[in-house]
């Protein structure tokens, strides 16, 4: 092979490279998402509206949710060229992908703090929130953590659509884990 | 798979450190509601969940468990952290006895991951100040 040859091979494979240790974040991150929306609250679907994703090439690799009521939609990072990944990455000695939650309520809806929680609504407002809602014996005691229902005023109603401690249990019982390693065997798959 | 005796072997030291202490602190843990509504009175919820059961790549045994476990201190408020931190020492301690235990033949071996926290919290409509700590755990039922 001609010098040239090998040089621009060199430079294709170094290409492929950077491009694979960028897609395999990226997806992994994309995935966790979507898991987290389908394991997190939904009654209007706000708060599984408003994940985002920062990406470590800046706002050209980044997306976010637009915060909106409705069923959870996953959000994708752009697909970037090898050239743009290479070009952004050479100068950094790890790749990190940062999940985040911009709304309001996130301390309430992941279980950190206690509230006082009304219903916006009689009912969830999305199949999602729908299909994993339950009620509890009675009332919150208030206030109360989101995921503690009953216990309270007998005479009240309290319900969740996830349960109690769903965020500590999903990044620490194993399923952020096995979406990470999911997305990175496929990738060499 | 015997998720009691898991949640056995955590809920178990807790338990006993809080129990030991004098006065005791009472603890309560999943599907226990008594838990005493706006009073000055200091006390310890826990809380643990599964995650994903019999992982395959986990170990080479397939009777395994992974989830959180999730300790809340309510102290009085305004009376500053001292308190609230004492006994989340308390629950930390028991958490690294559970760690230095050794593994045998039978029962139910548990490690636990890194701790997150503390982090505290009050609220205006809450007498009480809340300590949080949280760590993984994995636990493999052994023959």
């Amino acid at each position: 092979m001609a010098r040239n040859g090998v040089w621009n091979l060199l430079k294709e494979l170094d290409r492929v490279a950077a491009t694979t240790v960028f897609n395999g974040p990226k997806a992994a991150a994309e995935r966790t998402v979507r898991e987290l929306q389908q394991e997190g609250p939904s009654w209007t679907g706000k708060f599984s509206n408003s994940w985002q994703i920062e990406s470590p090439l800046g706002a050209s690799g980044s997306s976010k949710g637009d915060g909106q009521p409705g069923e959870p939609r996953p959000i994708y990072s752009p697909a970037l060229t090898g050239q743009q990944v290479v070009k952004s990455i050479l100068t950094k000695d790890k790749i990190t992908f940062t999940i985040s939650n911009f709304s309001n309520y996130v301390p309430e809806a992941t279980d950190l703090v206690e509230s006082a929680f009304i219903r916006p609504t009689p009912m969830p407002q999305t199949q999602l929130g729908l299909r994993k809602f339950r009620e509890g014996d009675g009332g919150r005691q208030q206030p109360s953590y989101r995921g503690y229902i009953g216990g309270g005023d007998p005479n009240r109603e309290s319900s969740a659509t996830a349960d109690l401690d769903w965020f500590a249990t999903y990044v620490e019982g194993g399923k952020l884990d096995r979406a990470v390693k999911i997305e990175m065997d496929d990738l060499f798959s | 798979m015997d998720y009691q005796a898991i949640r056995a072997s955590m809920e178990s030291p807790l338990l006993t450190a809080f129990n030991n202490l004098v006065p005791p602190v009472p603890v309560y843990f999943d599907n226990i509601t008594a838990v005493p509504p706006n009073t000055t009175t200091e006390y310890v919820r826990v809380n643990i969940t599964f995650g994903l059961t019999n992982e395959p790549t986990l170990t080479s045994s397939v009777d395994n468990a992974r989830g959180a476990l999730v300790i809340r201190i309510f102290t009085e408020k305004g009376r500053g952290p001292a308190r609230n931190q004492q006994l989340i020492t308390t629950a930390v301690n028991a958490l690294e006895t559970i760690n230095d235990t050794a593994k045998t033949t039978t029962g139910v071996y548990v490690k636990l991951g890194e701790i997150n926290g503390p982090t505290f919290s009050a609220t205006e409509e809450s007498p009480h100040f809340m300590g949080r700590i949280d760590t993984g755990y994995t636990a493999t039922v052994l023959s």
